[in-house]
């Protein structure tokens, strides 16, 4: 499509306006992108932008393709079958946008890496996602979320896909949070918004949470914004991915995870406790939309636990999996091992901000009309 | 944009890794003035304050009636109402008024006014009031002794280690809260191996906090919370009166106690209702006064990022310790969080309450690694034990440290390790093998210890809570396995509980358990040549750091 002077104009300034608001964003970048991505050009190999992740707007700089390559070398040295420069080179490739001729699909359900051989198989997925998660939250500017996705995407050989319009660009940005500011260009002051989210979302007609009966019951309580204004942790791990950890280490020790969302409180002590209250074993787990997760059993003091899991930043879907697991060994009356503690001294400095900011979107969302309802989560 | 190399380098430097926001007074991230914040005000009808800070009372939520009703002197509010903020904020830097006069004005006037005072006071300012209106003469400090193993033996050997350094105060907390039990009784021991009449407590749920109280395990509580909106304390599942209440069970059974709260909390749990910080811990500090608190323990603590992300918010940290002083409180002034990546900032934020001196100057110096430290992270760790000690030296201040030899803390250590491996083997608890009193002994962190059996750790705390034991039991064991010496001093630290002496304002133990308290040795300061000044014995003590240069030896 060609674009006459007017329109070319409007797009301009709407994406200028647009990418101002956006960490980590270039607008006359934005704008190339933009602009060859509506006449159906070749994104331009020269300027920077041909780096940014599929076009979506966030710009993966030579440091942040450097140290997510050291990751991704680390694990796939680990790896048997793996060829370390070979991933490195679909990772970095997929991080640069660049297309994924090399690779092809081959065999019927299993992914391989061409002529290789190579399953990527769940376990394999979840090392380097795991890596990647870690080496990204280091890293200004970069949603671990996303960078997975195009990691696993280029190992399994899809194609990347291509989103550039401002407005997809403006709901990735809101969806997570923990994408960082880059430059040192200064956000919009915020003062004198009354909200995180303009409007509260209305739960009404939903089906109000019942009490269980049956004794392999495990509840999982997530918080009022979970998988609805918030998607990923304060980390970037999509919401859905760590419900599914957590369901999945439930239903492995043979008990049967049940989700609903608590909506009177978002203390995630207070959620767990209100799980655990209408679960058929008796015991919960509470799940704070930023990630901090806590197993609580009905007849315990609020405040008090199990288990708890206060830095969500420490978090991975590892642990996830195995909060799932030890809250159905507490239902079946096993002698549990609590999961290590793990500790990060410095977490506080660079998230505790971000946490408050997560948990008043969260709070924003409390209904004391409909207190705990089902949730199908997705 | 090409990017400048100066600018790169700049933006690698840890001051950035730091979170920052703008201020935000809708959201509460707004440090000493929000413009919802309200203007000050008191009406008194029929012997009872009708409106507190432009509220009438039929539109008070609980908090300010509990303010109204308990921690405001009716008799004093006219007058020191009609005194204007800025003539209070002089009067606190003025060296010729004191201390105890503006503790009379200060019984009398309103939260916000409170907030107005110390809007006029700059940093130094503030560091001047501090210095007069701490209650305390000396200052001293407390410790967070915990570990990433929860091991019982590391808490022993590190509470040793802390007494012998000169902590006065040490806490712990554990990573797995059923650990309690053995927290408690192993500081206990350590703490009284390492000195005797270090007071000690465990900050846990607050059912468990007051039972490991009542049986003896602690000798103090710190882990009552108050906020500064009411949604924020029901979420809590609190409110003022059940604080109140809390407050006096601890006190019936004779254990000291103050409460805790900070800038921060009510952002932090999206509750703010709008207003500064400031004005939010005032609300906090009058509750803590009303509640009967002898003291507090502020300064943000555990939300100190938050005040920290704002303009003047280290400033306003040092303002709420200044407010818990000016109600007459003890201060255990907070430093006991990370919060900044930066060095230069992270010291600087100490430097606040370590010049002027406070009653603690940390609520928790870590004194094991930070990795250790299961409060996330203090803003001092065990590896800043030298410098701390050389701040002291540089600017002749004392910061309630000491410097020690290693002979000695290898020494204390060992006797505070085989002391809890004896108890815990008189009791019938888990095993503790000598393999693992070797590694403890020479441990800088859990990273050199050996892994415990953690459910049967587990079954034998639940097991120690069903049994009853005691402090009583513990003094018994430690005499019976041939630690007559700590099982003295364990009683010794049983007997206050029923003296009771160590509840009064700012009291700490020395090692004769003689009580030191701002009743019997409070704060003189009024200028040059009074108060506490470091000289002599103590003096000594700071002077005498290692690696030092011995001119013989060139």
């Amino acid at each position: 499509m060609q674009l006459t002077e007017d329109i070319r104009k409007k797009i301009t300034e709407a994406v200028i306006r647009e990418s101002a608001q956006l960490d980590g964003i270039r607008p006359e970048e934005m704008l190339h992108s933009v602009v060859d991505y509506l006449e159906g050009a070749e994104p331009r190999k020269d300027c920077t932008t041909a780096k940014m992740m599929g076009h979506r707007g966030v710009r993966v700089d030579e440091e942040i393709v450097r140290r997510i390559a050291i990751a991704v070398v680390k694990e796939a040295e680990q790896l048997e079958g793996v060829d370390p420069e070979e991933m490195l080179q679909k990772v970095v490739g997929s991080l640069q946008g660049e297309s994924i001729t090399e690779v092809a699909p081959v065999s019927n359900e299993s992914l391989l890496f061409t002529g290789r051989g190579v399953v990527l198989e769940d376990e394999i997925c979840k090392k380097i996602s795991e890596a990647v998660i870690k080496e990204a939250a280091q890293l200004e500017g970069v949603v671990p979320g996303e960078a997975i996705e195009k990691v696993l995407t280029a190992l399994r050989a899809q194609p990347t896909r291509e989103v550039a319009s401002s407005a997809a660009i403006r709901e990735m940005a809101t969806a997570c949070p923990a994408s960082a500011k880059k430059s040192a260009a200064r956000p919009a002051s915020m003062a004198g918004t009354e909200r995180i989210n303009p409007t509260k979302t209305s739960y009404h007609g939903y089906p109000i949470a019942e009490k269980g009966t049956d004794p392999k019951e495990v509840v999982i309580g997530v918080g009022p914004g979970f998988q609805k204004e918030i998607q990923a942790t304060i980390c970037g791990i999509p919401l859905s991915e760590v419900i599914r950890e957590v369901k999945a280490g439930i239903e492995e020790e043979g008990m049967v995870p049940r989700v609903v969302k608590v909506l009177k409180t978002s203390d995630v002590c207070f959620m767990g406790l209100e799980a655990a209250k209408i679960s058929g074993s008796g015991i919960g787990i509470g799940l704070q939309s930023k990630g901090t997760a806590v197993i609580h059993q009905k007849d315990l003091y609020p405040l008090s636990n199990l288990e708890l899991f206060p830095q969500a930043p420490l978090m991975n879907l590892e642990t996830y999996r195995k909060i799932g697991q030890n809250a159905a060994k507490y239902a079946k009356g096993e002698q549990v091992t609590p999961i290590s503690s793990v500790n990060d001294p410095m977490c506080r400095a660079k998230y505790q901000v971000k946490a408050a900011i997560m948990h008043i979107a969260e709070t924003e969302q409390v209904d004391p009309n409909y207190p705990i309802i089902a949730w199908s989560d997705r | 944009m090409k990017r400048s190399k100066r600018f790169e380098a700049l933006d690698a430097r840890p001051v950035n890794l730091d979170g920052y926001i703008s201020e935000w007074p809708e959201m509460g991230f707004v440090a000493m003035h929000s413009p919802y914040d309200p203007k000050p005000s008191i009406k008194i009808s029929g012997g009872k304050i009708i409106e507190l800070d432009g509220k009438a009372r039929k539109d008070f939520d609980f908090i300010d009636t509990f303010i109204a009703d308990h921690a405001i002197n009716i008799q004093r509010a006219p007058v020191s109402m009609s005194i204007p903020s800025l003539e209070i904020a002089r009067k606190i830097v003025d060296i010729h008024v004191p201390r105890k006069e503006i503790l009379k004005i200060c019984s009398g006037i309103s939260p916000a006014k409170m907030a107005e005072v110390i809007g006029h006071l700059n940093v130094v300012e503030l560091m001047m009031g501090m210095q007069k209106m701490r209650a305390r003469l000396r200052p001293f400090n407390q410790a967070h002794i915990t570990n990433l193993k929860d091991d019982p033996v590391q808490l022993a050997a590190d509470a040793a280690e802390g007494a012998l350094r000169g902590f006065a105060e040490e806490e712990t907390t554990m990573g797995i809260a059923r650990y309690a039990p053995f927290s408690a009784m192993a500081i206990l021991i350590g703490s009284q191996a390492g000195r005797p009449g270090v007071l000690t407590q465990c900050s846990s749920e607050e059912a468990t906090e007051l039972d490991l109280g009542i049986r003896g395990l602690t000798t103090y509580a710190e882990t009552v919370s108050v906020y500064g909106t009411e949604k924020v304390f029901v979420d809590g599942d609190d409110t003022p009166y059940s604080k109140a209440f809390l407050n006096s069970a601890y006190a019936s059974r004779g254990l000291k106690v103050r409460f805790t709260s900070g800038a921060g909390s009510e952002v932090l749990m999206g509750y703010s209702e709008k207003k500064s910080m400031l004005y939010l811990e005032c609300r906090c500090l009058y509750v803590t006064k009303g509640a009967g608190s002898q003291g507090t323990q502020n300064g943000a603590i555990s939300c100190i990022a938050v005040p920290a992300s704002v303009p003047s918010g280290i400033r306003e940290v040092l303002g709420e310790n200044l407010v818990a002083t000016l109600l007459g409180l003890e201060c255990a002034s907070g430093n006991d969080q990370s919060f900044s990546n930066s060095p230069a900032r992270r010291t600087t934020r100490t430097l606040l309450e370590l010049m002027p001196g406070t009653d603690f100057i940390f609520s928790g110096y870590a004194a094991e690694p930070n990795y250790d430290n299961m409060f996330a992270g203090s803003n001092f760790d065990a590896e800043d034990f030298d410098d701390y000690n050389v701040l002291q030296r540089d600017l002749q201040v004392d910061g309630g440290l000491r410097p020690v030899l290693e002979e000695d803390v290898i020494a204390v250590r060992r006797k505070a390790a085989k002391a809890v491996q004896s108890v815990f083997r008189y009791l019938g608890l888990t095993e503790i093998t000598d393999e693992q009193v070797e590694a403890v002994v020479y441990a800088h962190g859990s990273k050199d210890t050996l892994n415990r059996d953690v459910p049967a750790d587990l079954i034998a705390c639940e097991d120690m809570l069903k049994r009853g034991i005691t402090g009583i039991d513990v003094c018994r064991a430690l005499a019976e396995t041939g630690h007559e010496d700590i099982a003295q001093r364990v009683l010794n630290m049983l007997k206050q509980r029923v003296v009771g002496d160590y509840m009064q304002t700012s009291a700490v133990l020395d090692e004769n358990y003689r009580v030191l308290s701002a009743i019997n040795t409070p704060n003189t300061y009024m200028g040059p040549g009074t108060g506490y000044r470091l000289d002599g014995e103590r003096w000594e003590e700071i002077k005498d750091i290692p690696h030092q240069i011995d001119p013989h030896n060139l």
